[in-house]
């Protein structure tokens, strides 16, 4: 099968270069290195530990010791943004990785048994969908409790479903395919066709979705802490900041600008990346 | 097709149930929140007897969704009244609002999209791409501050929140500019990605080449012949996404002081006003699930292959 | 002689005239009527019918359709209203008001005792009724209408009764009988200032002057009442002048408001009280030593300036909110506990050392999502974290967070505040300690305080049946030391002070301590100055 692996990995260098021809893909690359390097640097780069509270500095404006500013508490604003990094990476990776990997297993799951699974499985999904999501998510939170595990839990909850419906189409169309049947023939279990066929095929877009699911739960969670539902404080969250900011947009603006910005490059970065790799997979755009 | 139909409504019933159990395991006593702190047990009891939360869960159930099907869906805990006319009460002025979000996204997207189509991979291309993220890319409850700030406070051009009166007046049309713009840019970068990506795969097309060797010009074979084709699954993208718009808008809603379903579910999630919740998740489930469906039934009548898929699957 | 006659008459004439001009009032004071006020309230209200719903929103909504048997002055002092006269009798067992004549309804029809029974009888009965209102009145046993009097006979002698009726409103037992509750709450009708004229859910209320009113005829023509739920867009209204008056000024906008042109802002003392307590329920929380050591270590008057900078709360020293007797802020003051970081270190190490908690034992302080509890919250754990003790924030969703604290039993620092119902220590004692045999009120039990302390009772129950002020004061100062510093169950925190912003042109407008709008009162009439 080594026909195989070289095929897959050729597409991948040919997306990558398709990828790497796009103005918007870099830079959203490079919006989100930076937030891994901030997060892994953060107890070096932060000038102030994000819980200290200066009594004496409370909304100071963006100064020499303070560089953006300080929040309601007296902490520096520019050490929260850089420690938010961790809980964003933390929650958004968390989520999007639980709803891959549980959407994709459902969708497998719906095309290899078929029948009454698949019809349950997809039912299931159906539901799922009809829900708005940021009224399931607040819905959910408010009565189960903010905490970072139920966060996590209800933005996988509302996109799985698209997850398990996009693996379960590739994986019909595969199933179909002539090579499976030979593979089928030799004694190839279903467990290294889904993982050599169905996969790569749908691979192009996972990764687009999973990059918008990154992007649209950093919104959803800023969302819910403006609510009162998200992160809870003191933790230095880039959503808690926001909403506690907004409170102060009349007297001390840059509480809510600071955090704003990071979370609209964040998302920024994330969502051009997503674009462009959707463009770089699609020969038609080219 | 027919088994789209059939599926439904199990699915919906699914949907009640799974609704009607979750809030009804979870903590916060409705009886206890409406009554306050300072209630007595004795009342607590009495209240709870009266809104039937001490029959069993099947019971409760039961009656709620023969309720349901005769159209009453239950009182709501903090207002007194029926659900269904809670929700009606506010459903127009978020209908207005998301029409208008749309009609926003529609005027400013699809031009822009169609715009970008022709100029692939220049600046104007990129420079879309970037607005259109950019709207997506902000909290909208930030963004709807800032735009409050600019044009109401400092411009004085715009009111700053609330609802004028219905938007074919002039009170109510300026009331609703702010917050349309601010949904709008939920609903822009799709659509006008949309648009472009539609128009490039319309214009390669034959029938554009024989219109364009007719000598027609170009912007009546973009506009007229091109477009027609074009917005036709961004028609059906904006369909889906109106059903989300649909779920409320809430923080668009809740900054603008705007009357609608968003806010009516926010504060009943608060107050812990269950049918009220339940009663909106219902409505907009339901009219998720006509619209997909509707949706699904476009795409067979514009597309005949899917048409054919659909029919044999039958 | 002719000439003299007509002189002394043209004379007398000018004087004449020159003494009505000086003796009549200046005509630029004087209130301008007609208008339209618009108030931007926090949330809507959930119902216009009294018997309805007891938030606040919907109280200040519904405060200006109905009238009551006694009122506030400016001073929170009570003043006849709908009853011009009452009396004790039987020690303090019956009570007797007298309904004063020619009141009536925006129906035209005549307010009656028997309205006035009526009314609360209907709160006595309904359990829908906000039972917070209920139990306020609960003492009552019947009530009688006589002639143009209203009777109230109680269960026990009870001096604070004349305070519990400024809460309650009179309906018209007539019109809410024959059009049943649902009808009457969406067409309400009461004796008030003003009228009911329409209410577009979460959008406005608006009321019409009432002609009739039998106090004076209000000044403003129209009055609108705008729900705005985000602090910051509420300011910005103001500033714009889309509204005229804003409640619940939220102490983050107030340097804004401050500084911007045409907005003035009122404060009053609030009659609040907001508090750390420290429920008992298990160790070490109910151990004295570590009650002292929290109250060491916290800084709350640190803490104060941290979360109120512009200065619109007052650093409590006792539960008893100010404007309401009696005042020994002085003594608890000098002999509470001081913040003292080494003594509150000292004491943890003999809490670990006497094995009542461990080294890391984890201490729970649980806030309510609001923005000023989650501050005291951050600045609490701090302030244990620096002492070494391992404490931890917890938040809650306010309506989770109070289920939790009447009905948990889990030990943990919480904080709650409570506006008293009526103006009377008793108000403010009964309901935060009183534990008893029928059932503790809903303060004790948050507390964890469900064994009966006859030191807690007894003076709260024999302060209640005796009518000398003095003798009630000395009763309360006593319990209050021995709650406050003694046991210290409390911290107290904060008493928040009422701030409302206006309008320049909005004339007459007194912030109320108790949170509602005073538009048309005895002692003010609000007119518009445009």
């Amino acid at each position: 099968m080594r026909g195989q692996s070289s095929r897959t990995t050729s597409m991948f260098i040919l997306t990558w270069r398709r990828f790497a021809k796009s103005k918007g893909g870099l830079l959203g690359l490079a919006l989100i290195l930076l937030l891994f390097a901030m997060a892994a640097l953060a107890p070096w780069i932060a000038p102030h530990p994000p819980l200290a509270m200066d009594q004496k500095a409370i909304y100071s404006p963006p100064n020499l010791k303070y560089l953006l500013g300080t929040d309601e508490l007296g902490r520096d604003i520019l050490s929260r943004i850089i420690f938010g990094s961790r809980v964003i990476i933390k929650v958004c990776f968390s989520a999007t990785l639980v709803a891959s990997l549980v959407g994709i297993a459902l969708g497998v799951m719906a095309a290899y048994r078929g029948g009454v699974i698949d019809d349950l499985i997809m039912r299931f999904a159906d539901v799922l969908l009809s829900f708005p999501a940021f009224l399931l998510a607040i819905a959910l939170v408010a009565f189960l409790g903010a905490n970072v595990l139920n966060i996590i839990l209800v933005i996988a909850l509302t996109r799985l479903p698209r997850y398990a419906r996009l693996i379960r189409g590739s994986a019909l169309s595969v199933k179909q395919m002539e090579f499976v049947e030979a593979a089928r023939a030799v004694g190839a279990g279903h467990l290294f066709i889904i993982l050599r066929h169905v996969l790569p095929n749908c691979l192009g877009p996972i990764v687009v979705f999973s990059t918008l699911t990154l992007g649209d739960s950093i919104l959803t969670i800023s969302g819910l802490s403006f609510l009162g539902l998200g992160i809870q404080p003191p933790a230095a969250d880039w959503g808690v900041m926001l909403a506690r900011g907004k409170e102060y947009l009349l007297t001390a603006p840059w509480i809510a600008f600071f955090p704003g910005i990071a979370i609209f490059l964040t998302v920024m970065g994330f969502n051009l990346m997503g674009d462009s790799f959707r463009d770089a997979l699609d020969p038609k755009s080219l | 097709m027919i088994k789209r139909f059939l599926y439904a409504f199990p699915t919906l019933l699914f949907i009640i149930f799974i609704v009607f159990l979750f809030l009804h395991l979870v903590p916060g006593d409705p009886a206890q929140v409406m009554l306050g702190v300072g209630a007595s047990e004795a009342d607590i009891t009495v209240l709870r007897e009266k809104l039937g939360l001490n029959r069993p869960l099947i019971v409760q159930f039961t009656r709620y969704v023969t309720g349901v099907l005769r159209g009453d869906l239950g009182d709501s805990f903090a207002y007194r009244k029926g659900v269904a006319q809670v929700v009606l009460e506010r459903f127009p002025a978020t209908l207005e609002l998301t029409f208008a979000a749309m009609i926003l996204a529609c005027c400013i997207g699809i031009p822009l999209g169609v715009e970008s189509s022709l100029r692939q991979h220049s600046s104007f291309d990129f420079l879309c791409r970037v607005i259109a993220l950019v709207g997506v890319s902000f909290p909208v409850f930030w963004l709807a501050i800032q735009l409050m700030y600019l044009f109401a406070v400092i411009l004085h051009l715009l009111p700053l929140s609330g609802r004028g009166g219905p938007v074919y007046t002039w009170n109510g049309l300026t009331h609703i500019i702010l917050p349309a713009v601010a949904l709008s840019s939920i609903m822009l970068p799709s659509t006008m990605r949309l648009t472009r990506s539609s128009m490039l795969e319309v214009l390669n097309q034959e029938y554009i080449t024989v219109a364009r060797s007719k000598g027609l010009r170009e912007i009546v074979v973009v506009y007229k012949h091109a477009l027609k084709n074009a917005v036709i699954p961004v028609i059906t993208n904006i369909g889906l996404q109106f059903g989300m718009l649909l779920g409320g808008a809430f923080l668009t809603e809740h900054v603008f002081a705007w009357p609608g379903i968003g806010q009516l579910t926010v504060n009943a999630i608060f107050r812990r006003d269950f049918p009220v919740v339940q009663g909106v998740i219902l409505v907009t489930a339901l009219a998720f699930l006509v619209l997909n469906i509707l949706v699904d039934i476009s795409y067979a009548y514009f597309d005949p292959r899917v048409r054919h898929e659909m029919v044999k699957n039958a | 002689m002719k000439n003299l006659r007509h002189v002394t008459m043209v004379i007398s004439c000018f004087v004449l005239l020159g003494l009505l001009f000086l003796g009549s009032p200046d005509p630029s004071a004087a209130a301008k009527v007609g208008g339209t006020l618009k108030i931007a309230m926090y949330a809507d209200a959930t119902s216009l019918d009294p018997g309805g719903a007891n938030d606040i929103p919907s109280q200040k909504a519904y405060n200006l359709l109905y009238d009551t048997l006694l009122a506030f002055d400016k001073n929170m002092q009570l003043v006849a209203h709908v009853a011009t006269a009452w009396k004790p009798s039987q020690e303090s067992k019956v009570w007797t008001f007298t309904i004063r004549e020619g009141v009536k309804f925006h129906d035209g029809s005549l307010l009656t005792p028997e309205d006035v029974a009526f009314s609360y009888q209907r709160i006595l009965e309904a359990p829908e009724a906000a039972s917070q209102k209920k139990s306020s009145i609960a003492m009552i046993e019947s009530i009688e209408a006589k002639g143009n009097e209203a009777i109230f006979k109680l269960k026990y002698p009870f001096a604070p009764f004349p305070g519990t009726t400024a809460q309650i409103q009179i309906v018209p037992k007539k019109l809410a009988k024959e059009v049943g509750n649902k009808s009457f709450a969406s067409k309400p009708v009461g004796s008030g200032p003003f009228k009911f004229v329409e209410w577009v859910k979460d959008d406005h209320i608006t009321y019409e002057r009432n002609d009739q009113y039998w106090l004076k005829k209000p000044n403003l023509e129209r009055v609108l009442l705008r729900p705005i739920p985000e602090g910051t867009v509420r300011a910005m209204s103001l500033m714009t002048g889309e509204v005229d008056v804003v409640d619940q000024v939220s102490s983050e906008t107030i340097p804004r408001l401050q500084g911007a042109k045409g907005v003035e802002l009122l404060a009053t003392t609030g009659l609040n009280y907001y508090w750390l307590g420290i429920r008992q329920y298990g160790p070490p929380y109910n151990n004295l030593k570590f009650r002292q050591m929290v109250y060491s270590a916290v800084d709350m008057d640190g803490a104060i300036k941290t979360i109120f900078p512009n200065g619109n709360a007052v650093r409590a020293y006792g539960a008893v909110p100010p404007l309401i007797w009696p005042d020994d802020n002085k003594f608890l003051k000098d002999n509470g506990i001081r913040q003292d970081k080494a003594k509150a270190k000292k004491l943890f190490e003999e809490l670990v050392s006497e094995g009542v908690m461990k080294q890391d034992t984890k201490i729970i302080v649980a806030m309510p999502n609001d923005p000023e509890r989650l501050k005291l919250g951050e600045i609490l754990v701090t302030n244990l974290k620096e002492i070494g003790v391992n404490a931890e924030l917890k938040v809650m969703e306010t309506g989770a967070y109070i289920d939790q604290a009447v009905k948990g039993k889990e030990p943990y620092i919480y904080s709650l505040f409570s506006v008293p119902r009526y103006l009377d220590p008793d108000a403010v004692f009964s309901w935060l300690f009183l534990s008893g045999p029928n059932g503790s009120t809903h303060g004790a039990k948050i507390l964890g305080l469900e064994q009966m302390d006859p030191k807690i009772n007894e003076p709260i129950e024999k302060a209640r049946v005796i009518s000398d002020q003095a003798e009630r004061s000395k009763l309360y100062v006593a319990l209050q030391r021995y709650l406050m510093i003694d046991r210290i169950y409390h911290i107290p925190a904060f008493y928040r002070t009422v701030m409302v912003g206006k309008r320049t042109e909005i004339q007459d407008l007194y912030p109320a301590p108790n949170d509602l709008f005073w538009l048309v009162t005895s002692f003010s009439n609000v007119w518009l100055d445009r």
